[in-house]
């Protein structure tokens, strides 16, 4: 059933690639917000949350190897239950999938071409994904991985604004106690969302037994980001200032000139259209994979035009708006957590029951 | 497949043709230089602004418009009516603030738009102008470039030279919001030409205090570990006699290479303390007075003996006006947390009780190549 | 669909093939088959028929040629005087005496009609229901010269010709070795073509070869006029604006090719041999590479590649500044950009469309026309386009230096192929970038990925170091590393035997 294969890179970039995308921009704020300059803790500790997550669904996935998690579903619970988590998984992919498409529009429109109408974006980012999305998951992959390598340099720019940072800012740590952290915790560990695509790439994988290491390498490397990036806008900005701003990841590369181009943030957040597409596009893969396995085709061209269709439809009828973006975003955050972190240790623990009680049977 | 390929194809062409004939390209755009900021006497807001010309017809290469306004953003619709092009703000290099401006509180919030709306540039250069804005905005030199070009390489130069604070609207924003600092500005004089002439300090609501002048900066700026290139001081050596003449005879110049300035934060008995370590490594550049005069050793005392009292000096009068140009309230923040939140709130106060101590150390490297 | 590849489609019924060619066997009576070869040949000046006495046997035969691609000298010395002159001393009297070294027999007349064509003459004998077949072509042909398109400072100074076996010879001068394999078809209904497939038979993928076959096997055409036209029957996807298979005119390219593990199809009768599969990084590559020092490689390779990017992305930039991104222009610049661009009546997409457009057609203008002409239309091009253009205000003097920086790009890339690829695809760019700025160039730039990943040249990934992300062959790519350092054969060729054979190179100083 499952022809194309990915390599280990593009598995570990296809799921760094879904965790890195527009949370990013936002995230130094709602550090902040909550624990002010110890807000880096928080990721850690998220770190290691989303870590054990992901162990936990390579070790289930290794009970079916060859299927993905909507037939580990069916073969355990039954041809029902499968065909509701093919509804479940594609809804969550599918309005994961819009909710930062949308918003990747919407920075767009806030901070590079304010004249232009939403839906004009959303149509012209509509083809490339259409383009890339149609083909299989190696395609995909293969995209995943050329892109990361390609705007790796973007760091090398984020590091010049540092040469005004102070980096008494994040002294003293932990200066309220570690409950804000904790609190925190609630808030940032939806930008490791998205290493639950594992559940639907591990089959793909050519090389099984790395798929732990993989899973890890990924979030290690989402986490360097993430770190790098909030603790450069916790020294580069006051303490005080930081909850000003609503992209501070954007605002710090204001700064930056050199002597034959200015305004960097506006190259910079083109460029960067480029990461958010590795997010988007695997979100819009797994949805149109989803639906097209529930109809029976191998074939999901037909779906994932539909879903585009329906997407510009959605913005031209209802044009959004940054708030009620962001209140979609906190609804389908906590599907999010349930099926990240939930699904996975009901899982185990079903799994792990029932072999027990099989082996029992057995004997 | 082929009616797919059509309705994509008819899509994106629809697309296209609406967002067509949405951009004006730069030639036609009236790109302001400069914005400036001002009271006039019955207290109404003035907003000024300066922008390049690019007709080869027109006799000046640059328009400059003054008038009346609500707020900066208002004053876009009358810019729009006088000016030939369509006005934008993306590129304004400099800022230009009237001292009669700072004299209010709350004045910040005026600059609003500048921060709120993502065209502005960040890194525009903020001043003051000791009097009233349109003298400066208005002055059209035939010796210098464009103001707004003469403007900003002036206080680029002299915050390379470390002689005024670095001051963009990110590091005002910055000053403006963070408690445990107040903002300070640099400050332009229109005379008979327009020059640079130190730099104000506000307090932290924004409100004018007082100013210091180009070598009380230089001082300031050692205090705040921000000097850049080699630092030149000519200081007299107030000790001996001056014996007359026209030519000073006690002058000294120093060039300061390197200088390492630690603090260290303590809270003993209810107050702050800070211990400053500043250690220079200075070269003589100039003596006026002859050789003999003073022994070398002594001339290292004499001279930290006169770099201590203008530090002190500076402190003195920042903890006179109750307010932290320095920013020793990042360093309390960072290491006496918990006395810190407790005075957050009025920490121009708590400063203005602290111990500030400094202790310097000066190593002389070179005395020239003439003995 | 857009981009869709051709060899996805289930192949359409084949038409039906009409056979030109006349049927049937030859007849042992002479004077029918000359009857017989009138009627076909028919209107046809130069088609000698010669009855002649064979002394050998004492028969009556007759000898059939066509005089214009026939060699008459060699049929004189070596077939006519033999036959006619020399009694057969041989014990063997089978074999008629004649001193050729490739003799065929044929029995049916579209042998013989092929045979004809292809400048043999042919023995008709009496009472024999065979003829003999005599090898002796004489086409018009040219000297081996010095390559035109492709030249090279260091690498050899031999192009091929239109010729398909000295284009062989020429190859197998490179490659003394028994792996080198050929496979020979034909190609075309009308004007028949032969095509050989060279490779090295351990070393090649059987797959590819496979792939290669059944793609020529399927073109159905009267006549293939050069290698371009075959490439572009078989190439993956006609639609992308890259070139999927390389034509060179090197033997020393197309040899170094076949020891990588490719496939050189030699065309007869075009001077240019077709390599396949090839990746993107091929058309960046010169046979100067290999033989300048490794770092003076490596950098100009590079500059191609920035060349590259340049060609795509400088005009669409520029438009995109000008119209939308101001801003990111510092302030000096923007001032003089200003003042050069106040005067033109234009907007910058009209501009530079003007000027691409017009550079286009200047370069087009100087390639056809004969070497004294092609300098007036330099002359014309660079002063009445470049400088009255700037001072009668149409045209930027910014826009002029774009244009001149996008030409000198996209020269710099060795391929003509995929130079001319580039300057296509400039002009979508441009045309995104005049509505949407910065945002159209980047989505210009995903859609071009986006084909770029899944193009395929012979069914093996088009992209192959870069895009399905292979570092070990990254050795070759940007940087060009020591030739000792390259041990494997590049892995897009899917050769079978990865090691090259020569890999010994002593490591540290054993020596």
């Amino acid at each position: 059933m499952i022809k194309s294969k990915i390599t280990l890179m593009q598995y570990i970039f296809l799921i760094h690639g879904v965790q890195m995308g527009v949370g990013v921009l936002t995230l130094p704020r709602e550090l902040a917000e909550n624990s002010g300059t110890d807000g880096w803790i928080a990721i850690i500790i998220c770190w290691f949350l989303s870590i054990a997550a992901s162990l936990v669904i390579i070790q289930i996935m290794k009970k079916y190897p060859n299927g993905t998690i909507l037939d580990l579903l069916s073969h355990y619970f039954g041809k029902w239950i499968g065909k509701a988590s093919h509804v479940i998984f594609a809804l969550y992919f599918a309005l994961l999938a819009n909710v930062i498409f949308i918003r990747e529009a919407l920075f767009i429109q806030a901070w590079i071409l304010p004249r232009t109408e939403i839906y004009i974006f959303i149509l012209l980012l509509s083809i490339p994904s259409y383009l890339i999305v149609r083909k299989d998951i190696s395609i995909l992959g293969r995209y995943s991985e050329l892109i990361f390598f390609m705007t790796l340099w973007i760091i090398i720019i984020y590091f010049i604004p540092l040469k005004h940072a102070n980096w008494l800012h994040l002294l003293p740590l932990v200066k309220e106690g570690w409950e804000p952290i904790l609190n925190t915790v609630k808030t940032s560990i939806f930008s490791f969302i998205g290493f639950e695509i594992a559940f639907f790439l591990y089959p793909f994988l050519q090389r099984k037994e790395k798929a732990s290491m993989g899973i890890v390498i990924a979030n290690t490397i989402s986490l360097l980001a993430f770190l790098m990036i909030t603790i450069g806008a916790f020294v580069f900005y006051s303490p005080d200032e930081i909850t000003q701003y609503k992209e501070p990841t954007i605002n710090i590369l204001k700064v930056v000139e050199f002597q034959f181009i200015e305004r960097l943030e506006i190259v910079f957040l083109s460029i960067y259209l480029f990461v958010i597409s590795t997010t988007v596009l695997p979100l819009m893969f797994m949805t149109v994979f989803c639906t097209s396995q529930l109809a029976g085709k191998q074939d999901h061209k037909r779906h994932l035009f539909w879903f585009l269709l329906v997407e510009c439809m959605f913005v031209v009828l209802f044009p959004p708006t940054y708030e009620r973006n962001t209140i979609l975003q906190q609804y389908i955050q906590q599907i999010g957590l349930i099926l990240a972190f939930g699904l996975p240790l009901c899982l185990w623990g079903y799994v792990w029951l029932h072999g027990l009680f099989k082996r029992r049977a057995m004997q | 497949m082929k009616r797919r390929c059509i309705s994509i194809f008819v899509i994106v062409l629809v697309a296209l043709l609406s967002s067509c004939g949405r951009n004006i390209p730069l030639e036609d755009l009236t790109i302001s230089l400069i914005l400036g900021v001002d009271l006039d006497d019955e207290m109404n807001l003035i907003i000024s602004e300066s922008s390049p010309v690019f007709n080869e017809d027109a006799k000046k290469n640059i328009e400059t418009y003054q008038l009346k306004a609500a707020t900066i953003r208002d004053s876009r619709k009358y810019f729009d009516a006088l000016a030939t092009g369509e006005v934008t703000a993306a590129k304004i290099q400099v800022l230009l603030i009237g001292k009669r401006v700072l004299e209010h509180e709350g004045w910040f919030s005026i600059l609003d738009t500048v921060y709120r709306n993502p065209s502005f540039s960040i890194n525009t250069k903020v001043i003051v102008v000791d009097g009233p804005v349109s003298e400066v905005i208005f002055y059209e030199p035939d010796d210098k470039p464009q103001m707004p070009l003469y403007l900003k390489e002036v206080i680029d130069k002299n915050y390379i030279r470390t002689r005024t604070v670095e001051s963009n609207l990110q590091v005002l924003h910055r000053q403006m919001y963070e408690k445990g600092m107040t903002p300070t500005l640099p400050k332009i004089i229109k005379e008979n030409d327009v020059k640079f002439v130190g730099v104000v300090l506000l307090e932290e609501n924004g409100k004018y205090v007082d100013a210091l002048s180009i070598q009380e900066t230089s001082f300031l700026l050692i205090l705040m570990d921000k000097q850049k290139q080699e630092l030149t001081l000519s200081i007299p050596i107030t000790t001996f006699t001056d014996e007359g003449g026209i030519f000073n005879k006690n002058m000294l110049s120093i060039d300061i290479s390197k200088v390492k300035s630690k603090v260290t934060t303590n809270y003993k008995q209810g107050k702050f303390h800070f211990n400053y370590k500043i250690s220079m490594t200075v070269n003589i550049i100039e003596r006026i007075f002859p050789k003999d005069k003073v022994k070398e050793a002594e001339l290292k005392k004499l001279i930290e003996k006169e770099l201590l009292s203008r530090f002190e000096a500076i402190i003195e009068k920042i903890q006179e006006n109750k307010i932290d140009p320095i920013g020793l309230g990042i360093y309390a923040r960072a290491f006496q947390y918990e006395q810190y939140k407790k005075v957050e709130k009025q920490w121009g106060e708590a400063l203005s009780e602290s111990n500030i101590d400094i202790s310097l150390d000066i190593d002389i490297n070179g005395t020239g190549a003439i003995k | 669909m857009l981009f869709s590849r051709r060899y996805s489609k289930k192949p359409s019924p084949s038409q039906q093939f009409n056979d030109f060619v006349h049927q049937g066997q030859i007849s042992s009576d002479l004077m029918e088959n000359i009857t017989e070869i009138q009627s076909v040949f028919c209107d046809t000046p130069d088609l000698i028929i010669r009855s002649l006495v064979i002394k050998q046997t004492q028969s009556q035969a007759v000898l059939v040629y066509l005089s214009s691609i026939a060699d008459s000298k060699s049929i004189f010395n070596h077939v006519l005087h033999p036959l006619l002159f020399e009694d057969g001393q041989d014990i063997n009297t089978e074999a008629l005496n004649v001193s050729l070294g490739h003799i065929k027999k044929a029995t049916s007349w579209q042998q013989i009609e092929r045979a004809i064509l292809n400048g043999a003459c042919i023995l008709f004998v009496e009472k024999q229901t065979e003829a003999y077949i005599y090898d002796t072509p004489d086409f018009p042909k040219r000297a081996i010269e010095d390559t035109t398109i492709e030249s090279s400072l260091t690498g050899a100074h031999i192009g091929f010709t239109e010729t398909g076996s000295e284009n062989i010879a020429l190859i197998r001068k490179q490659i003394h070795n028994r792996e080198l394999k050929i496979k020979e078809i034909t190609v075309g209904k009308r004007g028949q073509l032969q095509l050989s497939i060279l490779y090295l038979a351990d070393v090649a993928n059987p797959d590819v070869l496979r792939e290669l076959e059944y793609r020529i096997q399927k073109v159905n055409v009267d006549s293939v006029l050069n290698a371009g036209v075959l490439a572009e029957y078989i190439e993956d996807n006609p639609y992308s604006p890259f070139p999927q298979l390389l034509l060179t005119e090197r033997p020393d390219y197309a040899a170094a090719e076949i020891l990588q593990g490719r496939f050189v199809t030699v065309v007869d009768r075009s001077p240019s041999v077709i390599i396949g599969p090839v990746t993107f990084d091929s058309f960046f590559k010169t046979i100067d590479d290999y033989s300048s020092r490794w770092m003076v490689a490596s950098f100009i390779r590079l500059m191609r590649y920035f060349g590259f990017i340049i060609a795509i992305f400088l005009p669409a930039t520029y438009i995109a500044i000008i119209t939308f991104h101001f801003e990111v222009i510092p302030l000096k610049l923007l001032l003089s950009i200003g003042s050069s661009r106040e005067q033109i009546p234009f907007p910058p997409y009209i501009e530079a469309f003007i000027m691409e457009l017009t550079l286009e057609m200047l370069r087009e203008a100087g390639i056809r026309l004969p070497a004294k002409i092609g300098q007036t239309v330099g002359i014309v091009g660079g002063i009445v386009i470049g400088q009255a253009a700037v001072e009668a205000g149409i045209v930027s003097n910014i826009m002029v230096i774009v244009v001149a920086l996008t030409a000198v790009a996209s020269f710099i890339i060795p391929n003509y192929e995929m130079g001319s690829a580039i300057r296509i695809v400039r002009f979508p760019m441009m045309i995104l970038a005049s509505f949407f700025g910065f945002i159209g160039i980047i989505v210009g730039f995903m859609i071009l990925l986006a084909h770029f990943i899944e193009l395929e040249s012979l069914g093996t990934p088009y992209g192959s170091p870069i895009a399905p992300l292979k570092i070990s062959d990254w050795k070759d790519l940007f940087i060009r590393f020591p030739q000792w350092a390259i041990e494997r054969r590049p892995l897009g060729t899917k050769a079978i035997q990865m090691k090259k054979a020569n890999a010994n190179h002593q490591k540290g100083d054993q020596q």
